[in-house]
């Protein structure tokens, strides 16, 4: 199912602003292989689920998998064929707010060459452009 | 122990953002050097230079010996590595924070945790090695300071784990974290569950102020149930 908040304060947001750069989320935190977004977008929870599924899919349950955002803003709609005014529509779908350095999904446990092609599969479910980043690995230990 | 790597650092006139701005695109990169007994210094370093030295260092927390100068003087400083800031898509150093300390004065840090080998749950029995700290914060002094700390893991098998105090510190090297912090562990392959149908997706709940009921509040009794009444 795709993500969804529990509880929210009010059901319908403001659309807010989106420039800028991403100044949180944008290091590495969890796994050793990580999607970063390039562009701004609101990225929809069924994107998100889309995404995930398909990393899912071809890591063969292998490894561990972290969503590191989160859709917790509201975009509401009219229903079609209305008229203008009575008020602010529906709630329709949630959306993650993504801005460029921002990560997106972490993976950990399985080779670099699966988690790119996984990255590559979870890239094609994506509005944007994103590059596939990787952890530094302590030097002194490369060479042992 | 961990090298300690020499750097020329020059003192900087131009401050705050514009400073900074054409700082950098003179090909140096603004910082700041400060210490027990340093005042807060801009400093510039030269970007080439500065990404040589830590091309091939094991991470960023490295140590410094600086021929700092000022007004012509130059002296010799020893600086750790403080922090250094990346430009969040492009990668290149924005800013280094450059912490002086002296050759006896006990240093705090981070240093990396690598592992060494293969675990046999992982290769014969298909875990999934879960790596919780990937940096150890450390106490030592300059001359004690690891480059990086190793782990043993081919002996882990399933369902075990390397703690903090499983570690085999060099001698003079103290680390910070509990002793009982997880910093590695072979976790048995875990059973996906399947995610339940999407037919219906449910709204999420409104959190709403709970209203007080006059009347439920005073059969309760007490003071505080009479204060809200009488106010009325």
């Amino acid at each position: 199912m795709p993500l969804l908040p529990k509880r929210v304060k009010y059901r319908k947001t403001q659309r807010g602003s989106r420039k800028g750069f991403a100044t949180r989320n944008t290091y590495i935190a969890f796994g050793a292989y990580a999607l970063q977004a390039l562009e701004r977008a609101w990225i929809t929870n069924t994107q998100i689920e889309a995404c995930r599924r398909v990393i899912s899919n071809n890591m063969k349950r292998k490894g561990k998998t972290w969503i590191r955002i989160f859709p917790d803003k509201s975009v509401t709609a009219r229903p079609p064929e209305t008229r203008m005014g009575k008020g602010k529509g529906a709630p329709e779908y949630w959306v993650a707010v993504v801005k460029p350095g921002n990560i997106l999904f972490e993976l950990d446990g399985i080779p670099e060459s699966i988690a790119r092609e996984s990255m590559r599969l979870a890239a094609n479910k994506l509005p944007i452009r994103v590059r596939f980043i990787k952890r530094a690995v302590p030097v002194a230990a490369k060479a042992a | 122990m961990a090298k300690i790597l020499p750097i020329k650092v020059t003192s900087r006139a131009q401050l705050g953002r514009a400073g900074a701005k054409s700082t950098r695109s003179a090909g140096n990169i603004p910082g700041i050097l400060y210490g027990k007994k340093t005042q807060p210094t801009p400093i510039q370093i030269n970007s080439k230079e500065l990404t040589a030295v830590l091309h091939g260092a094991s991470s960023e927390n490295v140590l410094l010996d600086l021929a700092y100068t000022h007004e012509g003087n130059t002296t010799s400083r020893l600086a750790l590595l403080q922090d250094v800031q990346h430009h969040v898509l492009k990668d290149y150093i924005v800013h280094v924070d450059l912490h002086e300390i002296a050759q006896d004065e006990v240093l705090h840090t981070e240093v990396p945790i690598q592992e060494v080998g293969e675990s046999i749950g992982v290769k014969s029995n298909g875990g999934l090695l879960e790596k919780t700290l990937r940096s150890l914060r450390v106490e030592c002094l300059p001359r004690d300071l690891p480059e990086v700390i190793t782990v043993d893991i081919s002996a882990l098998d399933l369902d075990q784990s390397i703690h903090v105090s499983d570690l085999k510190l060099p001698a003079g090297v103290t680390a910070l974290n509990s002793a009982d912090a997880t910093v590695l562990a072979v976790l048995a392959p875990a059973k996906e569950e399947e995610a339940a149908d999407e037919g219906d997706v449910k709204q999420p709940e409104v959190i709403k102020e709970k209203k007080v009921d006059p009347a439920a509040a005073d059969a309760k009794g007490g003071k505080a149930a009479a204060k809200p009444a009488g106010k009325k």
